[in-house]
């Protein structure tokens, strides 16, 4: 995974430093509450890496104690309607260590206007987080990496 | 007592008008002299403590450097405020002493704390007070540059670091010299990793070698035959070259020299700031003075200095002094408010001579106003006082009221002079003088008593606005005591030898003015006399109906001053790089320069060492001075903020220097409303502070809001794998130290070049720290078997995020959200920030919300000034209680009070529809003037009745009034028209805080003098019997008890 790392992050000019190409076109927005923002795609393209076509865009903020909150905003950064979406999201926590990927689940609830859930502890940095929302028929995937 | 003291004046007439010449010409001299500044000293003792972090982000800097720092400090006698921020690579601790501590003790408790923390903090960094620095400390910027391109930017930066600076550093009064731009010389080891790599030496073995390669020692002494010689090994590298031929290791049996391993060059420090002059780049020098050094003075010194360092200048370089210099602000701010001062007595000697029509009468009266302010130079000298916008201002406000005292004592001497004349048998003219100016003497006094002592309860205002207005009451009281003393010395002396030959003491007739005034009077008292309650009711309708105004009006701290030069800060995203941020710098000079009232301009971006700001490269502040003439500077400020965002996604503040350091002085934010979120994760701070912005976003009246820009901003981190380390033993901690010195560099020795130092620095070449697999590959160790173990074998590399900049007060980590208020009155718009803010956010444990900003100032002395208002309100009763023995009498003068709060309330309406602490304050001010003439008034009735005579009636009552109608007139028009020179320059240099002031005077006379005419009458024939005989009865019993020597 190192070596992947190293040969990912030599396709990338600076600042883009990253081991992760992400999913969906890499976004340049400050978030709106202060956290880190990434591009939310169809989960079905998220194989398509940064050419995955952008539908929305996505904030996460993160406690210490691992309280993580998740804002949905549309191109414009506006926030959007919670309601459209069904009540819970399924988030995953993506850590590697020796080449090894390892994942915890656990699950993302709409509260006060984002989706809030505990994530599991990450034993190594940095660490990625997934999230997939349900809006009617369609999944969509809002990838955070290299969170620490 | 006030008799002999007339008695004696007139006595020994020549010997007071002697004494008056001599205090006057000694007056002279003093004013002269006197120190000139803008504002009296508003420096709260505030000491900085910058400590330099080599590179550390935000957060190790917060927890390693700034907390410990904070620990200590608090708790330090006298401290009321901790503040800091802590950036990349720097802390700035800001510790808040209260007023009136001495700054030097507070240094020295500063500096012992800082002795107890020195060693808890990381190697190599060293906490160090930032100078005693004033409020106005900024008081010039010294431009260094090279127009045809022909002396390099290194060379501009020697030049400043070794030659200006220390230069300019030796006038004394200058406490400071920041330099920013251009190059700042460096021996530079660039270590490629690559050949490190493959010489097989690692970053540990690097780093000790290298701060071996430069040093001279000593060897002792000894003693050959008779002499003695000192030893002196001599080790130190003296060029480029002998650092690459020396030798930092071995590989396969040979010396590894440095030549080997990296690149020395003369080359660039690595800067964290930029600077420019008109949109060219360039080295800027900001000049701050020492608390109490004259500017104008040091100015000139600074000028000098500059001419005679222009003449060593290499040819290309140029030496710009002609940018912002504060010390025109101070000139044209004095010389404004001299100019209204002048204006004012000009005005005050037209009244006079409309009313009395003889130049005799003028002339002593406007005696008063020269000998008075000069008495009043005498006693700022005593005081340690200088000359300021405040204390002219307090002059300014006074001069109409300098001749108030003459003005009742040479109209009565006048008038006994003439009726004397007319007597069958008349008395000597000094009995006169001495009789009629005895028989003014207790209501000058009263009156000017209660003028002071409204005033002294003012002197209890603490912060800013009690040092600001301090010494303009100081300067009103010493102004008007003098006058009282002049009134009761000088004038009768000038009144004994001017008017008893004066031709017009044989007409009996009054000026034409005076004739015409006093039939209108005689009409409007016959209709008005027998009516008081109406006339009171018509009054307390008009008082309702200003009071009603005063929700419809704002609230300011204090008035916005015109400096004349503008401080543009702008804000680029944070995470953008120096040479992006300059190159908008660039941009954006240039535009600001396209603007045609634009003089000058000087940029500094991001931060200069020793610069007592935190400021990331993304922050840029542009001085700009503006050409004299051309469009209002709203519409000026208007344009460059228009060019300004064209040029670039920026956001802008507009403000000025003063302003802007005196915002911080109030609560560390410059803004009316600030809100501030505490508690102790970043994350969850920059979420509420989210929160707590979009709320504010919903609330009508709330304008220039903005969120503090502490947000996340890229880091390539390099993560250490603690079991990969231990495994091949290495010591995490000394990981971080050599990655620190590979990828941050380190000084490793010095090199002496004519008395200069220069740094040896050492880093990995750029290459070698280009991007993250660059920086995985290089070496950190040779193991034991000979194997190289690199970075990527012990940690992992990865580009996240963090935080840009951390604030803290009061020990807690803070985010703030500022705002001002526009056409609604603050405190309302606090109240539902308020109910808004508690119903929507909800703080996580731990989390908390304070509210400051102008407006805490503003309410906290707008309280204040209602209980000193109360407290002199108090104060005029208990006198005019202790002088008419009556409360009716008293209430009945008191009266002037609410009818000159209707005048004052209407004009603040007309005009500026803003209540400030000036405006207060004037207020307060105006109860003391106003006062006056119901005392006239009534110690006239009185008068006519024990001393003349007459029964108390209607007949005797328009009389009383007729007879004082021109003393009040001209008393209440010379205090009012004197200011109209402050009305008619709103917003002038040196009169923003005066022309409130004004207002307030101005339209509280208009009005209490023209109710007044009517209504103390009126309600001195309905309630003024009873206590008018009881007082008369009163003081004839006395005045037969000292008679007959039964008292005391």
């Amino acid at each position: 995974m190192r070596y992947l790392g190293v040969l990912l992050a030599a396709s990338l000019s600076l600042p883009a430093f990253a081991h992760d190409e992400g999913h969906g076109p890499k976004t340049t927005d400050a978030g709106r509450m202060g956290g880190v923002m990434t591009a939310v795609v169809l989960a079905k393209e998220a194989k398509l890496g940064p050419k995955a076509a952008l539908i929305y865009k996505a904030e996460l903020t993160r406690t210490e104690d691992g309280v993580v909150r998740v804002y949905l905003y549309d191109k414009d950064m506006k926030p959007l309607d919670p309601a459209r979406f069904a009540k819970t999201a399924k988030a995953v926590l993506e850590t590697h260590k020796k080449k090894k990927t390892s994942k915890t689940p656990f699950t993302l609830a709409l509260e006060d206007g984002a989706f809030k859930g505990k994530a599991p502890k990450a034993g190594t940095k940095p660490f990625n987080i997934d999230a997939v929302f349900k809006e009617g028929d369609r999944e969509l995937l809002a990838a955070f990496d290299n969170l620490d | 007592m006030l008799d002999a003291i007339i008695r004696f004046s007139l006595n020994r007439r020549f010997a007071v008008l002697a004494l008056a010449a001599v205090l006057s010409a000694y007056g002279a001299w003093v004013a002269s002299r006197l120190p000139v500044d803008v504002f009296p000293d508003l420096n709260r003792p505030t000491v900085a403590i910058l400590t330099e972090a080599h590179g550390l982000a935000p957060e190790e800097v917060e927890t390693l450097v700034t907390y410990p720092i904070e620990a200590a400090l608090n708790g330090t006698p006298g401290v009321v405020r901790v503040r800091s921020s802590s950036g990349i690579g720097i802390s700035i601790v800001h510790v808040e002493f209260d007023w009136g501590t001495e700054i030097f003790r507070n240094r020295q408790l500063v500096s012992e704390r800082l002795q107890l923390v020195k060693d808890s903090l990381p190697a190599g960094m060293v906490p160090i007070m930032g100078p005693v620095s004033s409020i106005m400390g900024e008081i010039q910027f010294v431009g260094l540059t090279s127009p045809d391109g022909a002396v390099s930017p290194m060379e501009l930066r020697t030049l400043a670091d070794w030659v200006v600076r220390p230069r300019l550093m030796t006038i004394p009064g200058i406490s400071q010299v920041v330099v920013m731009g251009g190059q700042v010389k460096q021996y530079q080891i660039l270590v490629s990793g690559d050949r490190l790599q493959r010489k097989g030496i690692s970053l540990e073995d690097l780093k000790r070698s290298l701060s071996e390669i430069s040093e001279n020692t000593t060897g002792g002494f000894i003693d050959v035959g008779d002499k003695e010689f000192l030893i002196r090994p001599l080790a130190r590298a003296e060029s480029a070259e002998e650092i690459e031929e020396s030798p930092v290791g071995m590989h396969l049996g040979r010396p590894v020299l440095v030549k080997d391993v990296a690149e020395v060059r003369v080359g660039a420090k690595l800067k964290r700031g930029e600077a420019s002059v008109n949109g060219k780049h360039a080295v800027v020098m900001t000049i701050q003075k020492q608390p109490g050094a004259g500017t104008i003075e040091l100015t000139r010194r600074i000028d000098a200095m500059i001419l005679e360092l222009r003449k060593g200048l290499p040819p290309g370089a140029k030496l710009e002094g002609d940018l912002f210099k504060q010390s025109r602000f101070i000139e044209s701010a004095v010389s404004n408010v001299e100019e209204a001062l002048r204006d004012g007595a000009i005005m005050v000697a037209v009244i006079l001579f409309l009313f009395l029509v003889n130049l005799r009468t003028t002339a002593i009266t406007l005696v008063a106003i020269p000998l008075s302010l000069l008495i009043s130079a005498i006693i700022f000298k005593l005081m340690g006082l200088g000359i300021n916008t405040m204390t002219l201002g307090g002059l300014a406000v006074a001069i109409g009221e300098l001749v108030d005292d003459a003005i009742v004592d040479v109209e009565n001497v006048f008038r006994r002079l003439r009726e004397n004349k007319a007597a069958g048998e008349p008395k000597s003219s000094l009995r006169v003088v001495y009789e009629a100016s005895s028989e003014v003497r207790n209501s000058i006094v009263f009156s000017t008593i209660i003028v002071v002592l409204v005033f002294l309860p003012l002197f209890a205002l603490g912060g800013i606005e009690g040092r600001l207005f301090a010494p303009l009451g100081v300067a009103y009281i010493v102004s008007l005591l003098a006058s009282l003393v002049v009134s009761l010395t000088v004038t009768p002396a000038l009144c004994s030898y001017l008017l008893p030959n004066a031709k017009s003491i044989a007409r009996h007739e009054d000026g034409a003015v005076v004739r015409k005034l006093k039939s209108w009077d005689r009409r409007l008292l016959a209709a008005t006399i027998r009516r008081p309650n109406a006339l009171l009711g018509g009054c307390a309708a008009l008082l309702l109906a200003s009071l009603a105004l005063l929700p419809f009006m704002g609230r300011n701290f204090l008035p916005a001053f015109n400096e004349g030069t503008a401080t543009i800060g702008i804000a680029a995203a944070p995470g953008i790089s120096l040479a992006a941020s300059d190159s908008l710098g660039l941009r954006i000079e240039a535009a600001m320069l396209s603007v045609p009232e634009v003089k000058s301009t000087i940029r500094r971006t991001g931060r200069a060492e020793l610069d007592e700001h935190a400021e990331g490269v993304h922050w840029s502040e542009i001085d700009v001075d503006f050409k004299e003439g051309g469009r209002p500077r709203d519409q000026v400020l208007q344009d460059i903020r228009a060019s300004v965002e064209k040029a670039g996604d920026v956001s802008v503040n507009i403000g000025q220097p003063i302003s802007h350091r005196l915002d911080h002085l109030l609560s560390g934010v410059r803004a009316q409303i600030a809100i501030k979120v505490s508690g102790p994760e970043l994350s969850e701070l920059r979420r509420l502070g989210a929160e707590v912005e979009a709320v504010l976003r919903e609330v009508p009246g709330v304008v220039d809001l903005s969120l503090e820009p502490l947000v996340l901003i890229p880091q390539l981190k390099i993560a250490v794998d603690r079991e990969a380390a231990a495994s091949l033993a290495m010591r995490p901690g000394a990981l971080a130290a050599d990655l620190e010195m590979a990828l941050n560099g380190e000084a490793v020795g010095t090199v002496l070049e004519r008395q200069r130092i220069y740094d040896i620095f050492m880093r990995l070449d750029d290459k070698s720290r280009a991007d993250p697999e660059a920086i995985e590959a290089t070496v950190v160790k040779t193991l034991p078997n000979g194997r190289l173990a690199t970075v990527g074998d012990l940690a992992e590399v990865y580009a996240g995020t963090g935080p840009n900049m951390i604030n803290r007060e009061s020990m807690q980590r803070r985010i703030v959200v500022s705002a001002n208020s526009h056409g609604r009155d603050l405190g309302g718009l606090i109240e539902e920030i308020q109910e808004k803010v508690a119903a929507k956010v909800r703080l996580p444990e731990g989390y908390f919300i304070s509210y400051g900003g102008q407006f805490e100032s503003q309410q906290k002395a707008s309280r204040l000034l209602l209980l000193l208002g109360l407290a002199s309100l108090a104060g005029i009763f208990v006198v005019l209680y202790a002088h008419f023995k009556s409360s009716i009498l008293a209430l009945q003068i008191m009266l002037n009070v609410p009818l000159a709060l209707i005048g004052s309330l209407w004009a603040i309406w007309l005009t500026e529809r803003t209540l400030s602490v000036a405006t207060l304050i004037a207020f307060i001010t105006l109860c003391g003037i106003a006062s006056r003439n119901g005392i006239m008034m009534i110690s006239h009735y009185i008068h006519l009745m024990k001393e003349e005579g007459e029964e108390f009636g209607e007949k005797m009552i328009v009389r009383g009034s007729l007879e004082r109608l021109v003393p009040v007139l001209m008393t209440a028009l010379t205090a009012a028209l004197a200011l109209v020179p402050l009305l008619l320059s709103k917003g002038d240099p040196g009169k923003e805080i005066l022309y409130p002031v004004a207002v307030v005077i101005v339209g509280g006379l208009f009005s209490s003098t023209l109710l007044d005419i009517f209504v103390t009458p009126a309600v001195f024939l309905r309630y003024g019997r009873g206590p008018a005989e009881a007082l008369i009865a009163l003081e004839k019993e006395e005045a037969e008890k000292a008679a007959k020597g039964d008292m005391l």
